[in-house]
């Protein structure tokens, strides 16, 4: 250690005041430590920016409390003296001399080394439930190409399972499939569906891309969604689109709204009969179809994977596996449907249902089950849900077991308000147990902080509002893709506060569930946002990278077997 | 200058404090004087600007909830009940001097109440404020941090910690030993020089009266006072929370009524800094389509005057809220600016002789409908 040094330390953050000679003593001659307000002002780096100068100062370190979002804020330092600041993360509790000496020791030179690079006017995104369309649509709107990679056959994500949405009830097949039509006919958006996306490399600017593409068996562009094959496939199983409420053909369209409304075959419950084939008229079926590798570049990549509903057998003492009066919230949705396997009729055991018990938290603020996080969409669908049954079954009764209700989003709580005075009873406890009484009714046992006793309801219908989780395989997404993942699973930002939708690569932003719980309008508005970050370099032709910015190649890939079983879990 | 990083970095004269401007003062004229690059200027008058531009964002934020709207909470007669933005200031200070001090003193009991002037319908707001319960839950912490043998009581109704990482933030206040409390203040009064707050426990069904030394109101977000006169000359409606109405709360919630007028963070309706800037980003999307295409496509459905038919009586031009029909002195007719009419068919159904038809929506295919279905 014996280069002039610059010792900056910003108080902003951090309060109180640093014994900034205890530190001088241990520089060598020329250095100098100096306490600041606001670094981060032009005018205080203009000073810092004289002091090395005028000092001849080697190196300098700023030590503050925001150190991981600050660095591109020290560019113009960079720029005019050839070195950039060392930036060393403090917190109040820190020593804060001990931890800036022992920086020290070990300190890099940063060269600001940045080169401008050409940027691929197109984006790559990654999963396409309503996110993922929002976004293509905004940035193939602005005149850029846009590869959407889908691993299901079809677009839609989990909106297109559900029935209504809060908070104004509005029919999500109505302003969904409006969404999936425009993206599927959008002249800049490549729909690739049946498809992973197994590697990455480059940089922002200029990513390289390999997609895996699963066979479908059937020519997408030559299947017209008739669905003769559908009805003479003699193979049944369950239908996953509908979390098994109905049917399916080993041949199928998930649903009729399907975009692309092509039929795939599904080679695992195939028995071969050729049956499709033959009455196909337009001779779309392929079975002679391979996995195919398609290559591509883009300018930016938009992460939009969403989630997976959190699995209700993980708390077993809900009964969710061993009752079919249980089901999850997702269940309920399909069978409110007007366009689900029931046709929108709820009959539980041939009845409809007259006393409905919704389970709220269940997979969320939950410790035990390793999910701390609020899932935020569950109070409200939960609230929802009862307005939805009501409609059908109009004398049924409702009772939300919940710990908060979380009704935070505009239009909300006067929605929560409105179920309330339409008599659905919100009680407040913790439901430790559902079990079957003597009746063949379910019992769930909550426990109301209001009593001391727990209280019994009974119940034809129990409803278990599940949590929202990040996909199973988001570890391998985000090591692909060099990204880092949060506590609670999903796909962590570079600053939750003020940078929620870049990531820690430069040019790979994210939107929606993908980055943590959210409804509808919350993800809408957000994709809208990571588009407008894809976009601006797109827009501006040129984007500065550094050595730091490369995405490493991980051989460790999302890829798996055919898209068709691993397809909606829930 | 409002605040040390300020931007713009510049100095501004109050009119309403500096003596230059008051009658009868004299010329002071010290600032100007001292001031070695010759900046100040006591010329400048207001000035208008015109400036053409493509895209509209508006992100004018909120106003804080007045607390003495609720005067059960006494707000306005005692200093030691101050509002959560009040309090802010207060742990800044604190951050520089280690202590928190109300009134020469550091307060040992301090009790947070939640949702002030949100969740009320009493006070016209019955939204939630989405952000009080997570500033109160740090500034408790702070509190406990600070004052470690001080009690801190925070009454809500329900702890909405949503956010990513927020049920962390919660559990970790009530770790350190904040007392969360269900219940719904009525009031809080002054008995032997103590504050005490009577509230009573949703969970228990009894009232109960807890006595402190400072409370803290945590209170909400109302639209900005003047969001009307903005919105009027903008032509965006406000929803019934007096918040700005988007154009769809699920597909469009930056887009508004107005085209090329976006709307984004806590005048659209309260939210925290994640979620603001989420939405501000996804406005600057939607203002960057068309300036990327350079191009925008206009709706099929606008209005047509037949000017055979029109008489000129300008009823029209009054209902429109769009200013879509202007007078064509040579003609003596209305014209329909086609690029800003809606197609909403208010001037249709306005005009006296009839002249006014929607361009693919015509009388006679209304008619059609209606026989059709009638039959
Ligand atoms: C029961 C229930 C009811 C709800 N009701 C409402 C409501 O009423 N109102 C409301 O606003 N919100 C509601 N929500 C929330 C709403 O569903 C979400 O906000 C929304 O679906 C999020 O969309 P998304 O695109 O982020 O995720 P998703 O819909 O999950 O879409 C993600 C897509 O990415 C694909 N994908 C995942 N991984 C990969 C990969 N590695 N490669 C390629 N593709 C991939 C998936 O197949 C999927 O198509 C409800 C949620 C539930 C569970
Ligand atoms: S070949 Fe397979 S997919 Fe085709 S009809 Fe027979 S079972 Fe169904
Ligand atoms: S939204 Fe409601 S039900 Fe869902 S996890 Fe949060 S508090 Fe629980
Ligand atoms: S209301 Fe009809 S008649 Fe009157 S000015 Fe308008 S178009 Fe002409």
């Amino acid at each position: 250690m014996d280069k002039k040094t610059g010792v900056y330390i910003c108080h902003c953050g951090l309060g109180g005041s640093t014994e900034t000679e205890e530190i001088l003593k241990k520089l060598p001659k020329g250095s100098i430590v100096k306490d600041s307000q606001y670094l981060c002002d032009i005018t205080e780096q203009e000073l810092l920016i004289k002091d090395i100068n005028e000092k001849d100062l080697e190196q300098v370190v700023v030590a503050c409390f925001a150190s991981d979002v600050h660095r591109s804020i020290f560019k113009k330092v960079g720029d005019e003296v050839g070195f950039l600041p060392n930036l060393i993360k403090i917190e109040e509790s820190d020593d804060v001399v001990e931890k800036i000496i022992a920086a020290l020791d070990d300190l890099k030179p940063i060269k600001p080394e940045e080169t401008e690079v050409d940027v691929n006017p197109s984006v790559l995104v990654i999963g396409a439930g309503i996110v993922g369309e929002q976004a293509s649509l905004d940035i193939g709107d602005a005149g850029y190409k846009v590869y959407l990679v889908e691993r299901r056959p079809n677009i839609g994500g989990h909106m297109a399972q559900l029935d209504k949405t809060f908070p104004t009830l509005d029919c999500a097949s109505c302003i969904g499939t409006p969404k999936m039509v425009a993206t599927g006919q959008h002249p800049n958006i490549e729909l690739l569906t049946c498809s992973e996306v197994i590697e990455v490399s480059g940089h922002a600017g200029e990513f390289k891309v390999k997609v895996l593409r699963h066979p479908r068996y059937v020519d997408e562009n030559e299947c017209t969604g008739c669905g003769i094959c559908v009805d003479n496939c003699p193979a049944v199983v369950a239908s996953e689109f509908n979390l098994g409420v109905g049917p399916r053909k080993a041949i199928y369209i998930p649903f009729a709204q399907a975009i692309p409304l092509a039929a795939i075959r599904d080679p695992e419950h195939c028995l071969s009969c050729r049956m499709c084939e033959y009455v196909c008229d337009k001779k779309a079926i392929r079975f002679d179809q391979e996995e195919e590798i398609i290559e591509f570049e883009v300018g930016s990549i938009l992460v939009t994977t969403g989630f997976e509903l959190f699995n209700c057998d993980l708390r077993p003492e809900l009964g969710y596996d061993k009752y079919d009066r249980v089901i999850n919230a997702l269940e309920l949705e399909r069978l409110c449907a007007p366009t689900g396997p029931t046709a929108g009729e709820i009959l539980i055991h041939g009845k409809p249902p007259k006393n409905i018990v919704f389970v709220q938290c269940v997979g969320s603020r939950d410790k035990n089950v390793g999910n701390e996080y609020c899932s935020r969409v569950c109070c409200m669908y939960a609230t929802k849900q009862c307005n939805l049954v009501r409609e059908k079954v109009p004398d049924a009764k409702f009772t939300i077991c919940y710990t908060d209700i979380r009704a935070f989003g505009k239009g909300h709580e006067e929605f929560y308000n409105r179920m309330q005075d339409e008599g659905v009873i919100y009680l407040r406890g913790i439901v430790s147990e559902v079990y079957r009484g003597e009746n063949g009714m379910m019992k769930v046992r909550v426990e109301n902080t209001l009593m001391v006793e727990p209280v019994e309801l009974e119940a034809d219908l129990v409803v278990l509002s599940a949590g929202l989780v990040a996909p199973a395989d988001t570890p391998q997404l985000a090591n692909m893709l060099n990204l880092d993942v949060g506590d609670d699973k999903f796909l962590a930002e570079a600053h939750v506060n003020i940078r929620p939708m870049e990531t820690r690569v430069k040019g790979i932003y994210m939107a929606g569930c993908a980055q943590g719980p959210k409804d509808i309008s919350d993800s809408v508005a957000q994709t809208s946002g990571a588009a407008a970050k894809a976009t601006i370099p797109i827009s501006f032709g040129k984007v500065k990278i550094g050595p730091e910015d490369e995405v490493k190649v991980v051989k460790e890939t999302t890829a798996t077997a055919a898209p068709i079983e691993k397809e909606v879990t829930g | 200058m409002p605040y040390p990083f300020a931007v713009p970095r510049t100095y501004t004269i109050n009119p309403e404090l500096c003596l230059r401007f008051q009658e009868g003062e004299g010329d002071c004229s010290k600032c100007k004087d001292a001031c070695p690059e010759g900046a100040v200027d006591f010329e400048q008058t207001e000035e208008e600007q015109e400036l053409k531009i493509g895209a509209i964002v508006v992100a004018t934020g909120y106003d804080e909830f007045d607390a003495s709207l609720k005067p059960e909470l006494r707000y306005d007669l005692y200093d030691n009940v101050i509002t959560g933005v009040e309090f802010e200031k207060k742990l800044l200070e604190a951050e520089k001097t280690g202590k928190i001090e109300i009134n020469g003193k550091e307060p040992k009991d301090v009790i947070f109440i939640q949702c002030v002037g949100s969740r009320d319908k009493n006070v016209g707001n019955e939204y939630c404020s989405r952000v009080c319960c997570m500033y109160t839950a740090k500034q408790a912490t702070m509190v406990k941090d600070l004052i470690p043998d001080s009690n801190v009581t925070v009454c809500y109704i329900d702890v909405r910690a949503y956010g990513r990482g927020y049920e962390q933030f919660y559990e970790n206040a009530q770790k350190k030993g904040v007392r969360y409390w269900r219940g719904n203040p009525a009031e809080v009064y002054k008995d032997d020089g103590k504050l005490v707050v009577r509230a009573e426990n949703t969970l228990l069904g009894d009232p109960k009266e807890i006595s402190a030394d400072l409370v803290v109101l945590a209170t909400g977000m109302t639209s900005k006072s003047d969001a009307r006169e903005l919105g009027n000359l903008l032509k965006v409606p406000q929803s019934g929370d007096r918040f700005f109405l988007e154009a769809h709360p699920k597909l469009g919630p930056v887009n508004t009524a107005s085209d090329g007028v976006y709307i984004a963070g806590t005048c659209q309706g309260p939210k925290d800094i994640a979620d603001t800037l989420a939405q501000a980003s996804g406005a600057v999307m939607k203002a960057l389509i068309p300036l990327c295409q350079g191009k925008v496509f206009i709706e099929p459905i606008t209005s047509v005057v037949d000017e055979e038919i029109c008489s000129g009586c300008h009823m029209c031009e009054k209902i429109c809220v769009y200013d879509a029909p202007t007078f064509d002195e040579e003609k003596g007719v209305m014209t329909i600016n086609s690029i800003v009419c809606k197609g909403c068919g208010s001037c249709g159904a306005t005009c006296p002789s009839g002249a006014i038809s929607m361009n693919h929506f015509r009388d006679q295919q209304l008619f059609a409908q209606i026989n059709m279905l009638s039959s």
